[in-house]
């Protein structure tokens, strides 16, 4: 009835020319389906890639924060040559100079250390910085008995804790020392 | 200029994809670069001399010798290279022979020397001689620039 109804209707605007129409042969129905599926094709496949960029970039924001925390320690710098030799070579004129020892061994659960040189020993690292800071030789310290590439021999005893060693070593290089290299196996 | 009045406004898109491409080659270029960095830094607690007279690691070609230690401070292992090496004569002298290709490889590394603060000294020694005949063995006078790894004063710990 619906339909015979929309037939004729459909009839009329021809008459009128107000054509074109809907074909008159499709139901409600399906007309419905056609324009769900015209809108569907229109759409497209689409990806949404905003979640993905957010991941990418919580992970390079990880790694890079990864990466820095593995370099924050910082080094000590020293030139290790065959052991027992002085780090400088000099010339063939030049006298080879001896190097300045200086031991480290355990006392009481301590480590003292022992200069082997007529000089006030040190009772810490620090008073060690001091002594050897006040013995360096410069312009504004012309009464200075070493120059800073004068060999140093730091030799601390088996059972010294590496802790000790490296404070021992810091304390000669913030003292102006260059040239201070670890004692061999004894 | 009437072309592109008729043709209206220009669309402005971003185009995302190079982004993600560069952001995905980042991703992969940090993880491999922090693998490598955790085969190399073993976690240690580092001496931490006050005040210190070190200076921040460079981004040079290092190689990295890492003493692992128990709680009465004898090393049980030595780590180069993501190897390990025991702390007896045979394993030093294996490590010798790893640490002379390294620096044959590459004679401008730098060695960093990792140790935990409290290994005894008796340990280091034996090492700190065999890396020296090492680079004595790779390049004949070659003087190699060792650095002792310590914790930064900042830093906690």
């Amino acid at each position: 009835m619906a339909e015979a109804a929309s037939i004729a209707k459909a009839l009329d605007l021809l008459a009128q020319g107000k054509g074109p129409v809907e074909p008159v042969w499709t139901t409600t129905h399906d007309t419905l389906a056609n324009r769900r599926s015209m809108r569907r094709s229109k759409r497209g496949i689409s990806l949404n890639v905003i979640p993905m960029i957010d991941v990418t970039f919580f992970l390079l924001v990880f790694f890079v924060c990864a990466n820095k925390t593995l370099d924050r320690e910082e080094l000590l710098r020293t030139d290790l040559s065959q052991r027992g030799v002085a780090m400088v070579s000099p010339t063939s004129l030049a006298l080879d100079e001896p190097p300045l020892r200086i031991e480290l061994f355990r006392k009481d659960n301590q480590t003292v250390i022992k200069v082997l040189a007529p000089m006030t020993q040190p009772n810490s690292f620090d008073q060690l910085t001091d002594i050897f800071q006040s013995k360096l030789y410069s312009h504004e310290n012309p009464h200075g008995l070493f120059p800073s590439d004068h060999p140093i021999e730091l030799a601390p005893n088996q059972d010294v804790p590496w802790n000790d060693a490296v404070a021992a070593f810091n304390g000669l290089v913030r003292a102006g020392y260059q040239q201070i290299h670890f004692a061999g196996p004894q | 200029m009437r072309s592109m009045l008729t043709r209206g406004p220009a669309k402005v898109e971003a185009v995302i994809t190079p982004l993600i491409d560069i952001a995905m080659l980042l991703v992969v270029f940090f993880a491999l670069v922090s693998q490598i960095g955790i085969s190399d830094f073993v976690k240690l607690n580092l001496p931490k001399p006050s005040p210190t007279a070190a200076v921040p690691a460079r981004n040079e070609p290092r190689i990295v010798i890492n003493a692992i230690a128990n709680n009465d401070g004898d090393v049980t292992t030595w780590r180069f290279s993501g190897e390990n090496f025991t702390a007896n004569s045979t394993g030093i002298q294996s490590l010798s022979n790893a640490v002379t290709a390294a620096i044959r490889a590459n004679p401008a590394a730098e060695v960093h020397l990792r140790a935990d603060a409290n290994v005894k000294y008796s340990f280091i020694s034996p090492v700190l001689d065999q890396v020296g005949k090492a680079a004595a063995t790779a390049i004949p006078e070659h003087v190699v620039k060792l650095r002792l790894a310590v914790q930064p004063e900042h830093r906690g710990g």
